[in-house]
């Protein structure tokens, strides 16, 4: 199932939330929805949801209003916010209550409780669950439909480092299964290798989306990292070709503006022996940062005194 | 339809505050005309019965501000709109639900109030007479406890607050229809939501307020569905 947004705005009284945002995503594939805090994330996944009212456009599952969805949870599950529980309700009777109302079998909340992992803890109250457990029990509910569209909002957020493994991996099994995935998160490492495709806001504006490497692209710089004996001479030459090389110790040379091959190639021109020759991957943060503050500092050039 | 009412009757029995709260209820009631019973002379025996209605009916009230608030207060209700993006359907499924409690909590009160009234009166060699007052306060006792829960769960969708419902209840209660039947005139107090479920009940006195009976109790119905309406046009309009 696909999912389409299109031209959607929110404003909150002066404030614009959202700004004119369309994006396509994708079955099959995990998609990552990132940007700073208050760039509209949430905003966007609550109106593609039709909690929040957009004040002009929106999104379609398969052509289709979230509204229009007969029994919504079986086309699309969403986990918005895991500490949303009765503090006094059982995990298990917190499912059960959400799928009664789309005629999902008691069978099915005892599957998906396994599935998570909360099986020990079903019949113990939510209130008492951890940030970890509460997440598990979020993710239990948006799986009960077995919808082929899972939007998670922030999933991570909070988790320790085994909770995220835990979360990326789950995500991976979901696409793989063919679904749609939607994941939101304000630190892209906390997604990690696992997004496929990227969708980068800022200030509610769209900056970038596409595969994970073509986002990163734009966002990046090229690097290697080169170990000869001959340093030295290597980075008189490289800095010849109008790129940078920075001395390391035993003889190790940082370049940027030189792609891997170049690099072999100048050195191999010259009879200069390589020991090690490494692209620098350009860091998820560092691609992410760059694209988000770009448009922050416009912005704050726009509203500054 | 069945679904959602399904859905409503887990939370509902999901959770222990709902069962205390309908527990106390019908605990009242049963203390209250067992004392009425036993100490109340010059009253006929059937209005030991009604004696309880006001208590009764603020607890379910604050049961049905319960109902919807408490999902706001604690977030569940943006999941809850998602498995039922429809929320004037939500909300007519919670309403039906709530008065359902709300008359099987009343008819539960009032067989077991009648229990308790009978073996204190026939003690002193009295009985409950099967008349038709009897019939007439009983059901206005048991309509207007199903529509206590309505007007709660319009209160709760206005406000989406507990606390903030259930004082603004009670604050009209007990002091804003009071002073307006003192200062303003009793012809309009005597239409406001709780003046006129206190009158619905035929053995509440009758000698102030709607009368007969049958008009009181079609004011207090008025005023929830209107309640009703504007919390529904509101939980409509407002983002969760």
């Amino acid at each position: 199932m696909q999912i389409d947004v299109a031209g959607i705005s929110k404003r909150f009284g002066a404030a614009v939330a959202v700004d004119d945002l369309s994006f396509s995503v994708r079955p099959g594939a995990v998609t990552g929805f990132v940007g700073p805090n208050g760039a509209g994330k949430s905003t966007t996944m609550r109106v593609m949801l039709a909690l929040d009212r957009a004040d002009a456009g929106g999104a379609t599952f398969d052509g289709r209003p979230y509204r229009e969805l007969r029994e919504p949870m079986r086309s699309v599950g969403a986990l918005l916010d895991a500490k949303a529980v009765h503090p006094r309700r059982s995990a298990r009777n917190h499912l059960r209550m959400y799928a009664a109302t789309n005629r999902i079998p008691d069978a099915r909340v005892d599957e998906v409780i396994a599935l998570v992992g909360l099986g020990d803890v079903a019949g113990r109250r939510a209130g008492g669950f951890s940030l970890g457990m509460g997440q598990r029990l979020g993710l239990a509910q948006a799986l009960l439909g077995d919808p082929p569209v899972v939007i998670l909002d922030e999933p991570a957020n909070g988790l320790d480092p085994e909770g995220i493994i835990w979360i990326r991996t789950f995500m991976r099994y979901l696409a793989d299964q063919g679904r749609t995935v939607f994941v939101s998160s304000h630190v892209l490492s906390e997604l990690g290798q696992v997004v496929d495709e990227l969708i980068v806001i800022g200030k509610g504006r769209l900056l970038a989306s596409g595969s994970l490497h073509e986002v990163l692209g734009t966002g990046g710089r090229v690097a290697v990292g080169v170990v000869s004996p001959d340093a030295t001479r290597l980075a008189e030459l490289i800095r010849a070709r109008g790129a940078s090389a920075t001395l390391g110790d035993a003889n190790r040379l940082e370049v940027a503006g030189l792609d891997a091959p170049a690099v072999g190639e100048l050195a191999a021109a010259h009879g200069i022996v390589l020991h090690e020759l490494t692209p620098r991957e350009p860091s998820l943060e560092d691609a992410f940062l760059r694209l988000t503050s770009e448009t922050q500092e416009f912005r704050a050039g726009e509203t500054g005194p | 339809m069945t679904d959602l009412l399904r859905g409503e009757w887990i939370k509902f029995r999901s959770v222990r505050s709902t069962w205390v709260m309908v527990g106390v209820a019908i605990a009242l009631a049963l203390l209250i005309s067992g004392i009425a019973a036993g100490s109340i002379e010059g009253r006929r025996p059937v209005e030991t019965l009604a004696v309880s209605s006001t208590f009764v009916f603020v607890l379910l009230l604050v049961l049905g501000i319960q109902f919807i608030a408490q999902e706001y207060r604690f977030g569940t209700i943006r999941a809850t709109f998602t498995a039922v993006p429809d929320r004037r359907r939500l909300l007519l499924a919670k309403t039906l639900f709530g008065v359902s409690v709300g008359l099987v909590t009343a008819l539960v009160a009032v067989a077991g109030s009648f229990l308790v009234a009978s073996i204190v009166l026939n003690g002193d060699g009295r009985s409950i007479p099967f008349d038709a007052r009897l019939a007439e306060t009983v059901t206005g006792y048991v309509l207007v406890a199903g529509l206590s829960v309505g007007f709660g769960i319009g209160v709760g969708a206005i406000t989406r607050n507990p606390a903030l419902g259930i004082t603004a209840v009670l604050l009209d209660m007990f002091v804003l229809e009071s002073l307006v039947t003192v200062f303003v005139s009793e012809d309009v107090g005597s239409v406001l939501p709780f003046t006129a479920s206190f009158a619905s009940i035929p053995s509440n006195g009758g000698n102030s307020g709607l009368s007969p009976w049958f008009v009181a109790l079609a004011v207090y119905a008025a005023w929830t569905a209107a309640f009703l309406v504007i919390g529904a046009v509101i939980v409509e309009r407002r983002d969760p």
